[in-house]
């Protein structure tokens, strides 16, 4: 068998085949036949997931059927007597601060002295108390009372970092693909134009950081500028890095800043989606007559001029969410495991988020100065008095 | 540039080549006519007034008539875009001259025929090329019908015609006709823009018979000035015309009559006569006018 | 010039040419408190109609944050400072429209874009007007507040577009009111790209001339709602045709929701178009907004769609909106059902007012499968 002939009915022109397979393997889909369902989509009639109840009510089976819960006791557990969970200090459900994402101290167990919160200390691995670096901190349980949280810090403030940067999904775009469309990326945001008269943009829309505004304006920052956007320096944008380097080059992220007064001082946000800088894109953008940060081989098309929010943020181990021991449903299917599982628990890996340091790189205007919009007046922070009255309704009266 | 006489008339000297050059020196033997221009304010959207005069220079030979226009242009504007327009010249004749048109753009039942120079037309395609680098093309796909759509219809029908050729019957209703009898060719002296239009004799239209009198009109468009359609510096009074008549012979054939573009505007008329028909107020003072003009060409004869 | 009566000021008002209303009037209705910006109906259009080469910029629709948001940059806040202070009296408009208001020499106030205004499309998209603060409750009216505002050409009664050419290449057609540039009489002035306030008349650098939306006319001929509709994915929009005040159609939609139950008003009537896309204003903007873009029954229509739950009729239509990609030209409440007919009367469309709920048996034997909840 070869992997061509796992995929006969494709070739065969009877993809229905497998679909039927699915349906007839799938407890929400059994009983329905593909052809049937084939034919009413065309006319534009749905069929219903079978599941217990439509709508779907998560715990149905369990409160009115009494199946048990997909636990190792069958119930609902709020306490876990893992030796795992209770060296690592989450045998309650407690708040941790982020591994890396928080002003505060990263990583420690948020809560008042309790006798049943009794996690190692780094001592008992050989490891001092001081130690913050970021591959030990992973599994560093320090535990700190609510009201003395704020009052510790992050190691890297002392260097002049002081965002959290946080990097959601959005609802412009699924994963990655189809972000890099044309048409989607030019709507990704603020900064989209569908012929780049700032020819220093990557693409036709870009990456870009929403800030709060006087956070911006304490770094030095306008709206629409170019800023470098950098994370903890001990392993990002890589391991290893050295500033005169062609790869730090290409790593490091300079993106547009966006004045957005949805955020709290200290946040900083950027969409996960966007497609990185590469060597290629980056050759393309510094090499092509018109800038374009596109592989001149491939046709790569970046949408960073360098790096990309994921030069700032990488994957962190939290121990108990990979313990071999905790009883977890499987991925697919009924039956309960232990241990690892795809998506249930595992390490994972996106979105990310981080503590970051912001610099200003270049104005938003390619001929220097602000960006036009906030030129004209029609930005967060720049308004004129005519758009703010338009902003306040002011422009109508009663008479 | 001297003023010229309160009743122009443009002479179109008889000369044995007529050049399509603007800078022929043959061109320097035609008595020059200039034609006072005023801003477009008979109608909204109203403009123009940049250019306050044009010079009129005229040439024919026996089967051929040209005519030179000459105005200060200190900004050569060729290249088009969303906030951008061209530099355009037109000269109009009288489809007929009884009844005469009215001046402005001829009125229903009396049409006018216009030539119109746009820089861009000319210069194509290059100034085209200028166009569309405004517009660098970063889109993953295009649509393929639009393209069809686009090759149908469009400011510019296709390469290679250089002249716009209407035929009008009052504001508002030029419609294209086309000629490809017509040349252009334009050149730039110092601040100045000239532009010579040529068209083979004889011709069904205009009635431009050696001997006869016609007359003609001009507009000019400042495309620095975001001159184009109404908005245009105008002369609101015919300028008469007249070819040198041969030195032997009589006065030539009657006019010709005009029927191609009479069809075309029959149809742009029907066309136009949906929901809502194009109106002209028409002022008592320009229908006086009219019916002055028309007593002078016809010796009072209706 | 001529004195035209437009119902959305309450009065006369000069148009440039006569009174000329078509037989039907195209018209829409957008639920802005449903509208989540997805841009699937920008997606649509610009995939049918303005992919071709000189097109890209153009948006016939787009969806643009309110208030720092617009597409153009800036197309409504920079005409209302041009026009100043608009006057309401009760529903009596007593400003000046922009045709009344028009300097000497021109048909209305317009204002000629350039390039640049068009970039950015989603400037401003999810920015709030006012800075969120630690310890902010959601309160209503929201403070700080934004919302989104889909749009397309208007096809308004009184065009400006149509008004501006100075050659009658803008023609309104008598059978739906849908407005259209003719391609092949344009000569691309751009009169109409000034004149229209809401800047839906777009000029097409390979052509030369200029276009804007079509109404999706063939499909409309056809019996079908346009694109922007039918691929709405929040089912905030439905398309229809509307008549006057006085000639209501009460189990018609658009006539229902505008004239019988005040829940949809036009987009800043004071500009004087009567422009025919109507909007269930954001129930959660402080009102001064809402009736400087709405036009001051924001406050009525506000409280009419939170009562709305309390009218099955309501309830049934706002159902029927995204549940057919044909026009509705009236509805009914049939027992637990809203039903849609066509212009012929033929039933299109019916669906539940609830959504009925399925309880499966934990086993189906039949089959051998369990249907389960968690999967």
């Amino acid at each position: 068998m070869r992997f061509v002939d796992m995929w006969k009915f494709v070739h065969d022109g009877r993809v229905d085949v497998y679909l039927q397979r699915i349906i007839d393997n799938s407890s929400t889909l059994k009983g329905y036949d593909f052809d049937t369902l084939h034919e009413n989509a065309k006319q534009g009639i749905p069929a219903l997931l079978m599941t217990r109840t439509t709508p779907k009510s998560l715990g149905y089976e369990q409160i009115h059927d009494n199946l048990p819960w997909y636990t190792k006791t069958g119930r609902l557990e709020f306490y876990r007597e893992e030796p795992e969970f209770l060296n690592y200090g989450e045998n309650l459900p407690v708040h941790r601060e982020p591994v890396d994402g928080t002003p505060y101290e990263p990583n420690v167990i948020v809560a008042r002295a309790h006798a049943f919160i009794q996690p190692e200390a780094p001592t008992a691995y050989g490891k001092a108390w001081s130690d913050l670096s970021a591959e030990d901190r992973q599994v560093r349980n320090r535990v700190v009372a609510p009201d003395a949280l704020a009052s510790t810090a992050h190691p890297l403030k002392a260097q002049s970092f002081t965002h959290v940067f946080i990097t959601p999904k959005y609802r412009h775009g699924a994963h990655t693909t189809p972000i890099d469309l044309d048409m989607v990326a030019l709507w990704f945001g603020p900064f989209g134009d569908i012929y780049r008269h700032d020819k220093r943009m990557p693409w036709v829309g870009e990456g870009y950081v929403d800030l709060n505004p006087a956070d911006a304006r304490a770094l030095g920052i306008e709206d629409g500028d170019y800023i470098w956007l950098d994370g903890d320096p001990q392993d990002r944008p890589y391991r290893g890095w050295t500033a005169a380097s062609t790869e730090y080059k290409v790593a490091r992220c300079k993106l547009r800043a966006r004045y957005y007064p949805g955020l709290l001082p200290g946040v900083a946000r950027s969409w996960f989606h966007m497609y990185g800088a590469t060597y290629g894109s980056v050759e393309g953008h510094e090499t092509n007559p018109d800038k374009l940060a596109r592989n001149p081989r491939t046709n790569y098309q970046a949408m960073f001029r360098y790096g990309s929010h994921q030069s700032a943020t990488r994957a962190w181990l939290r121990p108990t969410m990979s313990t071999d021991s905790v009883a977890r449903k499987t991925y697919f299917g009924q039956t309960v495991g232990e241990g690892y599982e795809m998506d249930v628990n595992t390490v994972t890996g996106a979105p990310k988020e981080s503590f970051v340091k912001l610099t200003r790189a270049e104005d938003g205007d390619p001929a220097g100065g602000l960006w036009r919009p906030a030129r004209l007046g029609y930005r967060p922070g720049y308004e004129t008095a005519a758009f703010l009255q338009f902003l306040r309704g002011e422009f109508v009266e009663k008479v | 540039m001297p003023v010229g006489p309160l009743t122009p008339q443009v002479t179109a000297k008889k000369v044995a080549q007529v050049p399509l050059d603007p800078e022929d020196e043959a061109w320097a033997g035609a008595a020059p006519t200039n034609i006072p221009l005023q801003a477009q304010n008979i109608q909204a959207p109203q403009g123009g007034g940049s250019v306050t005069q044009v010079e009129v220079r005229a040439l024919h030979s026996t089967d051929v008539f040209a005519v030179r226009l000459t105005w200060s242009n200190p900004t050569d504007e060729r290249v088009v875009a969303v906030k951008r327009f061209r530099d355009a010249a037109a000269v109009m004749f009288p489809v007929a001259v009884d009844p005469l048109p009215s001046s402005m753009m001829g009125h229903v039942g009396a049409p006018v025929l216009i030539w119109q120079w746009k820089a861009d037309w000319e210069d194509f395609p290059a100034a085209y090329a200028d166009r569309m680098a405004l517009y660098p093309d970063y889109t993953d796909f295009h649509h393929p019908t639009n393209d069809t759509l686009n090759a149908q219809f469009g400011d510019k029908p296709a390469a290679p015609e250089k002249v716009d050729v209407l035929v009008a019957e009052g504001f508002g209703s030029a419609t294209r006709v086309g000629d490809s009898g017509v040349d252009v060719k334009s050149a730039r002296s110092g601040e100045f823009t000239r532009v010579v239009f040529r068209r083979a004799l004889p011709a069904t239209a205009p009635a431009l018979v050696p001997g006869t009198k016609s007359a003609l009109n001009v507009a000019v468009w400042d495309g620095a000035r975001d001159n184009r359609g109404s908005r245009k510096s105008v002369s609101l009074i015919w300028v008469d015309l007249l070819l040198e008549a041969p030195s032997t012979g009589g006065t030539g054939a009657p006019a010709p009559t005009l029927d191609g573009p009479m069809v075309a505007l029959g149809s742009l008329l029907l066309a136009a006569g949906a929901l809502f028909a194009i109106g002209i107020e028409r002022t008592e003072e320009v229908r006086k006018y009219e019916k002055e003009q028309q007593a002078k060409l016809t010796g009072g004869k209706k | 010039m001529a004195t035209v009566y437009n119902w959305q000021i309450g009065r006369d008002m000069s148009y440039w040419y006569p009174q000329a209303r078509p037989s039907k009037q195209f018209a829409m209705v957008f639920d802005t408190n449903k509208c989540i910006a997805c841009q699937t109906c920008t997606m649509a259009c610009k995939n049918a109609w303005t992919s071709g080469r000189g097109q890209e910029y153009m948006f016939w629709n787009n969806v643009e944050t309110k208030p720092y948001g617009g597409y153009p940059q800036a197309w409504d806040s920079k005409l209302l400072e041009v026009l100043g202070p608009q006057q309401w009296n009760g529903t009596t408009y007593r400003g000046k429209t922009i045709f009344e208001a028009a300097p000497a020499g021109e048909r209305s106030v317009g204002i000629q874009p350039d390039d640049p205004d068009y970039t950015s499309p989603n400037i401003g998209e999810d920015e709030v007007f006012g800075q969120v603060e630690k310890g902010l409750k959601v309160i209503m009216p929201h403070t700080p507040w934004m919302f989104y505002l889909p749009r397309i050409c208007n096809h308004c009664t009184y065009p400006s577009c149509l008004a501006s050419c100075p050659r009658g290449s803008v023609y309104k057609r008598p059978e739906d009111g849908i407005v259209l540039i003719d391609q092949g009489r344009c000569r691309g002035y751009r009169e109409c790209v000034r004149g229209c306030p809401y800047k839906k008349s777009f000029f097409r650098s390979t052509s030369g001339i200029s276009e804007k939306c079509i109404g999706c006319y063939p499909l409309v001929e056809r019996g079908l709602q346009t694109f922007c509709v039918q691929n709405c994915i929040g089912k905030i929009r439905m398309m229809g045709f509307l008549h006057t005040p006085e000639a209501s159609v009460p189990d018609n939609p658009l006539d229902f929701l505008v004239h019988e139950k005040h829940l949809a008003l036009p987009l800043y009537p004071q500009f004087g178009l009567e422009a025919n896309i109507y909007y269930v204003p954001p129930i959660h903007v402080p009102l001064p907004y809402l009736e400087q873009i709405f036009g001051p029954r924001a406050q009525e229509a506000v409280a009419n769609y939170k009562a709305a739950w309390s009218d099955p009729e309501v309830v049934g239509l706002i159902e029927l909106f995204g549940s057919t990609d044909r026009i509705m030209n009236s509805f009914k409440l049939i027992g637990d059902e809203a039903v849609g007919y066509n212009a012929s009367g033929a039933e299109v469309v019916r669906v539940p007012l609830k959504e009925p709920v399925h309880l499966r048996a934990a086993y189906d034997a039949a089959l051998q499968v369990e249907r389960r909840s968690i999967t």
